[in-house]
């Protein structure tokens, strides 16, 4: 066996990595047709939040910030509909709220400061047994919900006007999407940080948008490009103690701007 | 023979923050009918069709789609709708045509989009009335915008609709293609026997194919065929004095 997977906090980093490689594309995917990738960077601000009223409450902070997350989601997205707020205005207004939120908390806390870097840019060897089984589980979950209704969430998120009146609950999806995204943001945190969670959503989906010949090929590509980049991106953090979030973040810029210069001069 | 209409709508208002933006709008479309709704910008023609397909709430009047009240309609499957051509989401995204014209197919699936053999059959068949077939794994933002007009009509008719809605279809589309464009509309009305609405901001086009006009501005002004309602002083109520039409003949 190669001497990386002797550890078990290796193994769970590989576990939890593929997950999220998984995912954050598959729902960045749809984000970013709609234009509205920011979401994921103002959802983890507000994660922060969550973090910090998990240690004030004394729980599992993953379970209190994809509480906090969906609460926030769903307020950004009964905002937008509306219409009466631009919608980058929304996310321009709840991400420094969202921070905010976590400075306020955090003053409150003893003893947080000195994790705040392991959710801010990730820690993915630290991920614990009881962390992997729910990271797995919702995984398997957002995987199967976007199964289902994959052309449904393709419809509304390119032509929301036409798929309302083709008789497909809209509100219903869009809400359904918004709090995947929380859940993916909040998974994330461990994996890659909260300042990096963007990058995995929005890196590998536009790169797999400039060679993708269908849009069911640019979701599988970018799911591909987010596997090698954290896979990779694994590797080079434990061999050259490098941290993962950043490693695996900047593989993903790597295979963006190695793709676009190739397909640019093809 | 008395006909029922496909759509009633009786004596309309329709309200947007607080204005009146529809008003008393009384208007039936009949099975084979080729409706041109027209009016000036910002006269209310696609609040109208909005209302029409239930989009917008009515502040008080009746609306009817295939007899059912539109709040309790269901049968989207129906009515085919062509919006405005897309732009930049369009311009960005790698969809291709075929996947696009699949869309239309959503309204009879709950889970599992998969497609099926009928499924492919009909997609085939939209886009073969269409002339879109050879193009059918084109990405659309590689397409002309009247190719991609023809690609959003397909997706229209490939749950068989009997009422076709069209908004504003040949804006930003050159006048070759748009002639193309109104030749299949009239084949799609004349031989396929399906009920087309078309909302327009260009009389003249609207008064050479459409079989029935409807003059917009809040309220209809004339309704009838387009000889009939296309006069000076029906176009004066809409556009002012400054208007005059002048014919020509191609």
């Amino acid at each position: 066996m190669i001497e990386i997977f002797q550890y078990d906090f290796m193994i769970r980093a590989f576990v939890a990595g593929i997950v999220m490689a998984i995912i954050a594309p598959l729902i960045g995917s749809f984000l970013v047709v709609r234009r509205f990738s920011l979401i994921a960077d103002t959802l983890s601000h507000i994660a922060l939040a969550g973090v910090a009223i998990g240690f004030i409450l004394g729980t599992q902070p993953l379970v209190t910030t994809i509480v906090a997350t969906t609460i926030a989601a769903l307020l950004i997205e009964q905002l937008r509909r509306h219409q009466s707020i631009p919608a980058d205005s929304i996310l321009a207004m709840l991400l420094p709220g969202g921070l905010s939120l976590a400075i306020v908390l955090m003053s409150l806390t003893n003893g947080f400061n000195a994790n705040l870097f392991s959710y801010l840019f990730g820690s993915i060897t630290t991920v614990q047994p009881n962390e992997i089984a729910l990271i797995v589980g919702l995984g398997v979950t957002t995987v199967a919900i976007v199964s289902l209704l994959y052309k449904k969430l393709v419809y509304a998120a390119i032509d929301e006007e036409s798929a309302l009146v083709s008789g497909i609950p809209v509100s219903t999806i869009n809400i359904i999407l918004i709090v995947l995204t929380a859940i993916t943001v909040s998974l994330s945190m461990r994996v890659i940080g909260i300042l990096l969670v963007g990058a995995l959503m929005v890196i590998p989906v536009v790169t797999a948008m400039q060679v993708a010949k269908s849009f069911f090929q640019s979701v599988i590509f970018s799911v591909t490009f987010a596997l090698f980049a954290v896979t990779s991106g694994l590797f080079i953090a434990y061999y050259f103690n490098l941290p993962a979030g950043g490693a695996i973040v900047l593989f993903s810029l790597a295979v963006f701007s190695g793709i676009f210069l190739v397909s640019r001069n093809r | 023979m008395y006909k029922k209409p496909l759509v009633s709508i009786s004596h309309v208002n329709v309200d947007r923050a607080g204005i009146r933006v529809l008003e008393n709008i009384s208007l039936d479309i009949y099975k084979g009918d080729f409706l041109g709704i027209v009016g000036p910008n910002g006269s209310g023609k696609t609040t109208l069709l909005k209302t029409m397909l239930g989009l917008l709430p009515i502040a008080s009047g009746s609306l009817s789609l295939f007899g059912k009240n539109v709040k309790r309609f269901r049968d989207w499957k129906k009515i085919g709708y062509v919006p405005q051509k897309p732009g930049a989401v369009l311009m960005s995204t790698p969809i291709t045509v075929w996947e696009m014209v699949s869309l239309g197919l959503l309204h009879n699936k709950r889970f599992f989009d998969f497609e099926r053999a009928k499924d492919t059959a009909a997609i085939t068949n939209a886009l073969e009335a269409v002339g879109m077939e050879p193009l059918k794994d084109r990405l659309m933002h590689q397409l002309s915008g009247g190719q991609q007009q023809r690609v959003f009509i397909a997706r229209a008719l490939v749950s068989n609709p009997e009422l076709l809605i069209l908004d504003e279809p040949t804006v930003g589309v050159d006048s070759d293609s748009q002639s193309k464009f109104y030749d299949l509309l009239r084949k799609l009305n004349k031989e396929m026997d399906l009920t087309l609405v078309l909302i327009s901001h260009d009389i003249d086009v609207v008064s050479h194919e459409v079989s029935v006009v409807a003059c917009i501005n809040k309220t209809i002004i004339s309704h009838g065929t387009p000889k009939s309602v296309l006069k000076g002083e029906v176009l004066k109520e809409m556009y002012g004095d400054q208007v005059t039409r002048i014919t020509h003949n191609h």
